[in-house]
Order: structure tokens, then C-alpha cells, then sequence
């Protein structure tokens, strides 16, 4: 839970307080249908209370968690960080329904069929999402790189 | 073109590892004559190994969190702790069963004032016998010093009209001659 509230809000605090609330809403408000399992529907909860975050915290910086090799120079470690920040940049414009989408199923290397049950929709809802996700993340890298080299 | 629209829709599959081996086949012979199709999968391969690398370092931060999480409910004393108490209660037990515990003997004083020994046995109370008569009943009373002996001795005194009709010897009236009598111990 705190691996899929991190890769959408990219702060430890702000995951871990997502994480908390939705344990306490387990209390409250849980899984109530016979037929709904209790783990999706905590990975529904912590992707609504990820986008719905009112007082977000920066994200904190990829520098330390980045895995780069040792013989990268500097450059290419800075580089390398910048790509991905500007990827989680990328990632943090896209519509909330494509965004959990993408993140579960290309992160949290989920199939459609969890993903469908997670976000209670139909399996070619959630390809959909995940297709017209990555197409507009091109586009957002593809006008990032060009805004750099411009 | 047509031929670029159909391979595009199988993007997504072929970027999920989703894509059986025929149309795997189509993809990668399509790819090896189309730049532009190529350019388009390279693109999104790469991006999809940029979130793969995204993905690690959001699970490192997590692993981070974890641990912190681990850390503070268990503080670094806990297993000491824990092997300290084992420690104590083998011990004790040890001790139970090399010497039983015994408890301390109170210290007995003599009249006088002085302590007697340990051992000291006090002399027991003397027997004694004391004749009761027959028109009297004789009541032991428990009493706190175990050198007093207290006995009650009380007159049978019956009411007139019952004391007439003993002589009867009815053994239905026993019990309201009986109640009588022990009323009569009472108001005595």
C-alpha cells in the first residue's frame, strides 16, 4: 500500500498519512459487499485518498533513490535523474482515472483484470485508460524535450 | 499505412509482454522495414523502462518507511529484554527446586519476655474433664487463647404445660419440645 501511494505522491509523509487513513476507513467504511475482497478495495481507497490529497507535500527529490551505476559520471547521473523527474512530472498531469490506471499496471506491474476490479471497471476501461495514458505521456515528454531544446 | 494503424493497436500488448508469438512475429518483421512504427515503439519501450526505474526507486523509499515502521514498534532493547525475563525465570525456578521455600519461623517469646529457640515446642494445653450434670447442658465456647477452655453451662428449664406431657413421650411433639428448650437456651 505505501509502494502504490509513494509512486503517485512521491513524498514518505504524505504516503504514510494516505496509508494510516485508509486503515482507519477500513474500520469505518470497509469492504461491506459479500462478494467484495478486502485488498482491492484497500488499493481503491488509497488511489482515491492519493488523488484527492488536499495539503500535498513536494516530492521529494530522486537523487538518493535513483539506482544509477557507479561508472556514470556526473553528468550523466544528473542527466539521468532529470529524465525521470520529468517523467514524474509527466505522470502527475495525466487525468486521475489514467494515471492510477498506468501507475498499476506498468509500476505495480498488475494485470487488467486486478486493475478492473481495483478501480471497479470494466477490463477494456482499464486498457483503454492505460492506452490513451501512455500516449499523452509521449506527448508531454515529446514537449518537454522540445521546450529544452528550443 | 493501414498496414502501421494495425500494428499500433498492438502496441500496448506488445509493451505488456501480452502479445502471443504470431503477432509478435507480425510486430518485429513490421518494425524492421517501417522508421516511423520503430521510432514510435523504441519511444514507448523506453518510457516503459523509465517507469520501470521510477517504480524502484519508489519501492526503495517504501523499503525505507518499512523499516522505520519496523524500528519503532520494536525498540532496539526489546530481545534483551525478552532474554533477561528468560533469564529470571530460569533462575527462579532453578532456585525453587534446589531449595523449596520455606517460610520464616515467627519468633515465639516466653513469658518473661525472652525469645524461645526456634524449636521450642509450647506445652500443650492440659486435658481436663468437668462433670455436667444431668439437668444441665454443657455448650463448648471457642475462645482466641488456646490455654482457656470456656464452656457454657445451661439449665434446661421447660415450660410447665410441655415439662406435663413428657411423661407422654408423644414423638410428635419432640420437635415443638425441642424448639422450646432452645428458646429457652437463648432467653437464658
Amino acid at each position: 500500500m505505501i509502494g502504490l501511494a509513494l509512486k503517485i505522491v512521491w513524498n514518505r509523509h504524505d504516503a504514510e498519512e494516505i496509508v494510516q487513513e485508509a486503515f482507519k476507513l477500513t474500520l469505518t467504511n470497509g469492504p461491506r459487499l459479500p462478494h467484495e475482497r478486502y485488498e482491492p478495495w484497500m488499493f481503491r481507497t488509497v488511489a482515491n485518498l492519493c488523488l484527492n490529497l488536499r495539503r500535498r507535500r513536494r516530492p521529494e527529490p530522486l537523487t538518493e533513490w535513483t539506482d544509477i551505476p557507479q561508472t556514470a559520471s556526473p553528468a550523466d547521473r544528473l542527466q539521468r535523474i532529470e529524465q525521470l523527474d520529468n517523467l514524474r512530472t509527466a505522470i502527475a498531469k495525466l487525468p486521475g482515472q489514467q494515471r492510477i490506471a498506468l501507475v498499476l499496471r506498468t509500476m505495480e506491474q498488475m494485470s487488467y483484470t486486478d486493475i478492473a476490479e481495483i478501480m471497479a471497471l470494466s477490463v477494456a476501461a482499464v486498457r483503454s485508460h492505460v492506452h490513451f495514458a501512455r500516449q499523452r505521456l509521449a506527448e508531454l515528454l515529446d514537449a518537454d524535450t522540445m521546450e529544452a531544446q528550443s | 499505412m493501414t498496414q502501421c494503424k494495425d500494428i499500433r493497436a498492438g502496441l500496448d500488448d506488445w509493451l505488456d509482454h501480452l502479445a502471443d508469438a504470431r503477432i509478435r512475429a507480425e510486430i518485429d518483421a513490421h518494425l524492421a522495414e517501417c522508421d516511423a512504427c520503430t521510432r514510435l515503439f523504441k519511444r514507448h519501450q523506453k518510457i516503459n523502462r523509465d517507469l520501470t526505474a521510477l517504480s524502484q526507486a519508489a519501492d526503495r523509499m517504501a523499503d525505507t518507511v518499512k523499516s522505520k515502521a519496523a524500528t519503532s514498534r520494536a525498540p532496539w532493547w526489546r530481545p534483551l529484554l525478552r532474554v533477561a525475563a528468560a533469564i529470571l525465570i530460569v533462575a527462579g525456578a532453578g532456585l525453587f527446586v534446589v531449595r523449596p521455600w520455606q517460610p520464616e519461623a515467627p519468633v515465639q517469646i516466653a513469658d518473661n519476655g525472652d525469645a524461645l529457640p526456634p524449636d521450642h515446642q509450647p506445652p500443650s494445653p492440659p486435658a481436663f474433664r468437668i462433670t455436667v450434670p444431668d439437668d444441665r447442658m454443657a455448650v463448648p465456647v471457642e475462645s482466641a487463647n488456646p490455654r482457656i477452655h470456656i464452656v457454657w453451662l445451661y439449665q434446661e428449664v421447660l415450660p410447665p404445660d410441655e415439662a406435663a406431657g413428657d411423661d407422654a413421650d408423644d414423638s410428635s411433639s419432640t420437635p415443638s419440645k425441642n424448639k422450646e428448650t432452645v428458646r429457652c437456651y437463648e432467653s437464658c
